[in-house]
């Protein structure tokens, strides 16, 4: 099934800022790894979780995860995993939607052209 | 009601049924069996920015002085006045262990009353504050003056009380006030008021502003000798220092007034004071030291440094009530109970479904936990206390030992909860970082109990 220009737009946003935090965590886990997250983290992350999860439908990289809960006191370690875990499932995503035209990566979209980098998983994985 | 039903060492609202943690009210919250180890320093209210707490201090000051120079004819009504002043049992500050205290004898009044004519002094302009008296009179210290000064001001404090008690949903009985202090006509009287009494013998009780709490006073003889700088003073025998310092009033007015100057130093005590973020983690850095079990006393050692940094980490949602300690089965066995303030969701939860009034924590310096030390805990949560209990231990109990749990709350529907060293450390780091509160390592526990309780 092909993309809708919107679903690629979310998909670069999520990607971006998921990487974002999963840089800042790793970080945090690399200095206090133990440490529990507040609240306002919890919530910030579980936005882009949920954002993620619309993405990814049934390519969620855990299937049993779907967001983080405050009462389990999720640590800087935790999140860092996770994040790490959801950016390599939205690349597995992302190689299995684009496709190859001459020497250029394109997104499989209805309508205009949307150049894409070249996948760095095999095609296969994902393909829906 | 009678005492026998109530939870350990009740305080007030906790026998009338009101959960309030005491962080969150403006008032002292008073004990029922004992006195709240504080007295009122009435050089709070003297350097109250607040016009209305200055004027007290006035008021209270004015009025022993109007007592200490009670001319001949009215001397023996003063010192009658001087001696019912001298205890005020509706507040429940001091040491006692009953919540009732002695009065001065009619000597010691008559002392008082001799002030005012051999100290030149105090002839001419009487005492500037209450406490100077401790500095000339044997037996008279920091709760004698406490006591003076909420018996003096006492219809301030009836004010006070009805205003919290307005506040804060407390029961009022019509009860008659012993011994009110008239500013007008400077005599004293029983006054009938609505007020907050204790459901244990229908006594009415007085609330006090915390903010005019403190443990010592700050004027205050032990000070004064380590302050005063002169050798020959400092080294006096407690009687010789009463007759230097009559002889030479000026001296104490000099230091006093030196109190004064500071007056910017002088804070109220808080209640409860929580220990340093580092001091909490070198407390657990040494619990993580402790060996288990009961070789070169381990346990003990593990017990005294646990309960000082619970109590530390639970404050302010859960307000330290007492230790216990009981023997069963031969082994002793120390409990730390906290009143439940109901101060989140979980705790309001644990009060309604579980009866939990107070929440009990075992300390166990054990290498694993067995099943006899939770029937130990299953029996003692009784029906007054609540059915809320957790286990501070080494090491997350084995499988075997949850179930246990979970079966245990099956069928009586208590909840018994584990901490080990790691949930500890969880909860010193949170401490240390701000990030959460301490507490919500428990209610992690507790969730993740009640996944495991079949619903």
């Amino acid at each position: 099934m092909k993309l809708r220009r919107s679903d690629v737009d979310e998909f670069g946003a999520v990607s971006a800022q998921l990487t974002t935090m999963r840089n800042d965590f790793v970080v945090f886990a690399k200095t206090k790894p133990d440490n529990a997250l507040n609240k306002f983290k919890i919530r910030a992350a579980n936005e882009l979780l949920h954002r993620a999860n619309e993405i990814l439908g049934n390519a969620k990289p855990l299937s049993a995860f779907t967001e983080l809960f405050e009462e389990d006191l999720p640590s800087n370690s935790d999140l860092a995993v996770v994040l790490s875990q959801y950016i390599a499932a939205l690349e597995t995503w992302r190689s299995a939607h684009v496709t190859k035209s001459g020497y250029d990566w394109y997104w499989d979209v209805d309508g205009p052209t949307i150049d894409a980098d070249a996948p760095t998983r095999p095609d296969s994985r994902s393909k829906e | 009601m009678d005492g026998e039903n109530l939870v350990v060492n009740p305080r007030l609202t906790d026998a009338l049924g009101i959960p309030l943690a005491q962080e969150d009210v403006e008032f002292a919250i008073p004990f029922i069996d004992e006195d709240l180890p504080f007295s009122v320093d009435p050089f709070l209210l003297w350097k109250s920015p607040s016009f209305q707490e200055h004027a007290l201090h006035v008021a209270m000051v004015s009025g022993l002085n109007y007592l200490g120079r009670a001319n001949k004819g009215n001397a023996n009504a003063a010192i009658d006045a001087l001696i019912r002043i001298s205890e005020c049992e509706e507040v429940g500050l001091g040491a006692s262990r009953q919540r009732i205290g002695k009065r001065i004898g009619e000597s010691t009044a008559q002392e008082i009353m001799e002030l005012f004519a051999v100290i030149p002094e105090m002839k001419a302009g009487g005492l500037h504050h209450i406490e100077e008296l401790q500095f000339v009179i044997d037996g008279i210290g920091p709760d004698r003056v406490s006591d003076f000064a909420c018996s003096l001001m006492k219809s301030a404090l009836i004010d006070f009380s009805m205003m919290m008690a307005e506040k804060y949903e407390l029961p009022t009985r019509l009860l008659a006030v012993r011994d009110v202090f008239d500013l007008k006509s400077q005599t004293f009287a029983d006054s009938l008021q609505a007020i907050t009494f204790s459901p244990v013998g229908d006594k009415p009780i007085l609330l006090v502003p915390k903010r005019w709490l403190r443990k010592l006073h700050f004027i205050g003889v032990d000070d004064y000798r380590a302050t005063i700088g002169d050798q020959t003073v400092t080294k006096l025998e407690r009687s010789q220092l009463l007759t230097y310092n009559r002889e030479n009033f000026g001296v104490v007015r000099q230091y006093v007034k030196a109190r004064e100057r500071s007056a910017a130093d002088c804070i109220n005590d808080p209640l409860f004071k929580q220990l340093p973020a580092l001091s909490i983690k070198n407390r657990f850095h040494r619990i993580q030291n402790t060996v288990t079990g009961k070789d070169d006393m381990a346990d003990r050692r593990y017990e005294d440094l646990a309960s000082t940094l619970i109590t530390t980490l639970l404050y302010p949602d859960l307000d330290f009530a007492a230790t216990q300690v009981r023997t069963e089965s031969g082994a002793q066995i120390r409990d730390l109970l906290f009143y439940n303030t109901c101060r989140r969701p979980m705790l309001k939860q644990w009060y309604e479904q579980y009866s939990a009034k107070q929440v009990v924590f075992e300390l166990k310096n054990v290498n694993k936990i067995e099943r006899d030390h939770m029937n130990q805990m299953n029996r003692y949560l009784a029906e007054h206390i609540g059915h809320v209990g957790i286990i501070l231990t080494r090491n997350p109990p084995p499988a075997s030992i949850r179930k246990h749990a979970v079966d245990i709350w099956s069928g009586q529907r208590k909840c018994i909860l584990f901490l080990s060293d790691g949930d500890l450390e969880l909860m010193v780091s949170l401490y240390e970082s701000k990030q959460r509160e301490p507490f919500e390592v428990i209610e992690r526990a507790f969730v993740n109990f009640m996944r495991e309780c079949p619903v």
